[in-house]
């Protein structure tokens, strides 16, 4: 599940999956913040402040019926009683609705668990003297229709009074405490709005932060192999094939990365290829000229050798000739003579050496020519026509010709399969599997075994030829189609056969390959095009 | 010794089950043999002010806040504040004045006991004959 690893898309996806989710927990964080404010802002609205008027009015009404209550009391006319008492009666009415109001309040900031225990003792002392507040009103209306005035003036200014200083207290403090907590919810309100405003602030920044980072590392996990290919591509376009993008992330600039790694190293392995075969080509235009020029002097020499041979033998002959007519005419002296030259000269000696020199000027012709066949074999100068042939069949004369070298010394193993037959130069295709068998022949120290395999494909033909020999290494391998390359003693090998092999494949649109292991042994592998 | 604790546990089940109960009680005078918990209200807000037999009815209090009486108030959806702030308002407006606060149940018992249209309460377990029960409230 690593990151780097997953696709484009997918990181894609999980960056703006990651950048919305903060944003909705930003939004869902703002929108719970929002509601405790509103909570706050509705308690203050719906409760306290409604308590407060409540308890004020409540607080009023109870003073204005002491004073009609004091009226009533100071007055003795029947008409201004009557209306006293109706005053009281809607004051009454009023006081019944504040209770009624605030107690209903109440209940609901009860229910809230916002009411406070010194609420509901204040209140307790309101209802407590309010209650021998309307006993004693009785007590004094009583007295005061009855014109007992005095009696119930003296009544409200003591008794009376007393509750009502009591009662009243316990109000204007409930509507204090009221007003307090109202602003104490305000304040509250303010703070969490403070704080919510604070809050949303600092993770709206870092969701910005981070939405920035995860923007930054996608660029980068993109933006840092495109880099590197483009580095590694200007690298390349100077030739420089040895390049290295580290390939850190699976996704598709991974794979893109490692099909660029790949791509240099076929570019490298097709300019190398190429290179090689423009070498060759013109070390046979080169070949092919130097050929030309040796085979006339080197033919010169070879048609020459012969004559020279029977002359010097006619020579020696008229010599010899002299001799007998000289012994046969009893010219002893003359002999001696002679005999003597000889003797000086070391004339058995001379004939000898001229027998070893005019051989040696054979050989050495001959082998010239052979160089310069193998070099104008291997510049494709004459080349013979197409044929159809069978390369089971080629290798197989082939073998007839080396049966006598190999002998008893290596043991050969055929593994041949019906294969078709294919439009080819035979004759070149077999100096191609000789090379190849003395070359294995030539590898094999002492008693080995060559193993022939032949099969075939849609497309190809192959034949693989593998020795048990002393092998190559990595060096020697590298050179080996190159001509006049060879690791064998001078006068052993012309280091041409496989060049001119090499040269022969290609002329058939095939291919060689080679497979060695120093000490282990060695496989070529040819592969011609399966058509006729 | 268990049979001792059984019978105390049960009486003082009884007992406190039995205060928790109180008698609406009236005088024997009062033709109605009960009445219903709107027809109490009404009774002791001055609202109903005869009985069927043409007697004035006459409501009594009890003088101290105990349990009873804001037990008995409470049943009729009122505090004994909120029946003081009704009788205050039909006495302004002539309509009655409140009723006489009585110190103790006993003393409601006997003079409900003695007066004729009276209607008081007092607790379930003190009720005696001399009364009628027009109704019983549980809590
Ligand atoms: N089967 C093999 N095992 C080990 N080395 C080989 C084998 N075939 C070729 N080589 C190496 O490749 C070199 C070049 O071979 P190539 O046939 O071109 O030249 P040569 O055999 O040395 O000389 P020539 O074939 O002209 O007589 C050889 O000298 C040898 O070192
Ligand atoms: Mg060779």
């Amino acid at each position: 599940m690593k990151l780097s690893n997953q696709s484009l898309r997918t990181k894609q996806l999980i960056g703006f999956g990651a950048i919305l989710l903060m944003l909705i927990l930003v939004y869902l964080y703002s929108i719970k913040k929002m509601s405790d404010l509103n909570d706050e802002i509705i308690a203050v609205s719906n409760n306290w402040l409604p308590r407060a008027v409540a308890l004020s009015e409540l607080n009023n009404n109870t003073a204005n019926l002491r004073i009609s209550q004091f009226e009533h009391a100071y007055t003795f006319d029947e008409e201004k009683m009557r209306e006293q008492e109706l005053e009281m009666i809607e004051l009454i009415d009023q006081i019944t609705e504040n209770i009624d109001t605030y107690e209903k309040l109440k209940e609901e900031s009860e229910a809230q668990n916002i009411y406070t225990e010194a609420e509901k003792n204040l209140y307790r002392l309101f209802t407590d003297n309010w209650e021998v507040y309307q006993d004693l009103s009785f007590e004094f209306f009583v007295l005061s229709r009855e014109n007992k005035k005095q009696e119930a003036i003296d009544l409200l200014n003591n008794e009376a009074k007393e509750a009502a200083l009591i009662g009243g207290g316990a109000l204007e403090q409930l509507v204090n405490l009221c007003q307090q907590e109202s602003f104490d919810a305000a304040q509250r309100a303010e703070k969490t709005f403070r704080s919510a405003k604070g809050f949303t602030t600092i993770i709206i920044i870092g969701a910005i932060i981070l939405s920035l980072y995860i923007a930054r590392k996608l660029v980068n996990m993109i933006l840092r192999p495109i880099k590197q290919l483009r580095t590694a591509a200007g690298y390349i376009s100077k030739g420089d094939y040895d390049i290295y993008i580290d390939i850190e992330n699976n996704d598709e600039m991974g794979e893109l990365s490692e099909s660029f790694v790949h791509m240099a190293h076929s570019l490298e392995e097709a300019q190398n290829k190429l290179v090689q075969s423009e070498k060759m080509a013109s070390l046979g235009q080169l070949t092919a000229g130097v050929a030309h020029e040796i085979n006339n002097p080197v033919n010169f020499v070879l048609s020459n050798v012969n004559p020279l041979k029977r002359d010097i033998n006619d020579v020696i002959n008229v010599q010899k000739k002299y001799e007998e007519v000289i012994k046969y005419h009893n010219l002893e002296n003359q002999f001696a003579e002679i005999e003597k030259f000889k003797n000086d000269l070391d004339y058995e000696y001379t004939l000898n050496e001229i027998d070893k020199l005019l051989e040696g000027i054979e050989e050495g012709g001959n082998r010239t020519a052979e160089i310069v066949k193998g070099l104008r074999n291997f510049s494709r100068l004459d080349e013979s026509e197409m044929k159809i042939a069978n390369i089971n069949e080629c290798v197989d004369s082939t073998l007839m010709m080396l049966k006598n070298q190999f002998k008893n010394r290596i043991e050969i193993e055929k593994d041949f399969s019906e294969v078709p037959d294919i439009f080819c130069y035979p004759g070149k295709l077999n100096q191609v599997f000789m090379n190849l068998l003395s070359n294995a022949g030539q590898a094999i120290d002492g008693k080995g075994k060559i193993i022939i395999k032949t099969w075939n494909n849609d497309q190809s033909i192959f034949v693989s030829i593998t020795d048990d020999g002393k092998g190559m290494d990595e060096n020697t391998k590298s050179k080996i189609f190159e001509p006049f390359f060879t690791t064998k003693d001078v006068g052993e090998g012309t280091g041409l056969g496989l060049s001119i092999s090499y040269g022969i494949i290609q002329d058939h649109n095939g291919s060689i390959d080679v497979k060695s292991e120093l000490k282990k042994g060695t496989e070529f592998i040819i592969s011609l095009p399966n058509k006729q | 010794m268990k049979k001792i604790l059984l019978c105390l546990s049960i009486f003082i089940l009884l007992s406190i089950s039995s205060n928790a109960q109180i008698a609406v009680i009236a005088n024997k005078s009062v033709p109605e043999s009960s009445v219903s918990k709107s027809e109490l209200l009404d009774l002791y807000s001055g609202d109903i002010k005869w009985w069927g037999n043409g007697d004035p009815v006459i409501i009594f209090d009890l003088k101290k806040n105990d349990d009873v009486k804001k037990d008995f108030y409470s049943f009729i959806g009122k505090t004994p504040s909120r029946m003081k702030t009704i009788w205050m308002k039909k006495m302004l407006s002539g309509e009655g004045d409140p009723p006489d606060a009585l110190e103790t149940e006993n003393d409601m018992l006997s003079v409900v006991a003695k007066t004729q249209g009276a209607i008081g309460f007092v607790s379930l377990d003190i009720i005696d004959n001399s009364v009628k029960t027009i109704a019983i409230i549980k809590d």
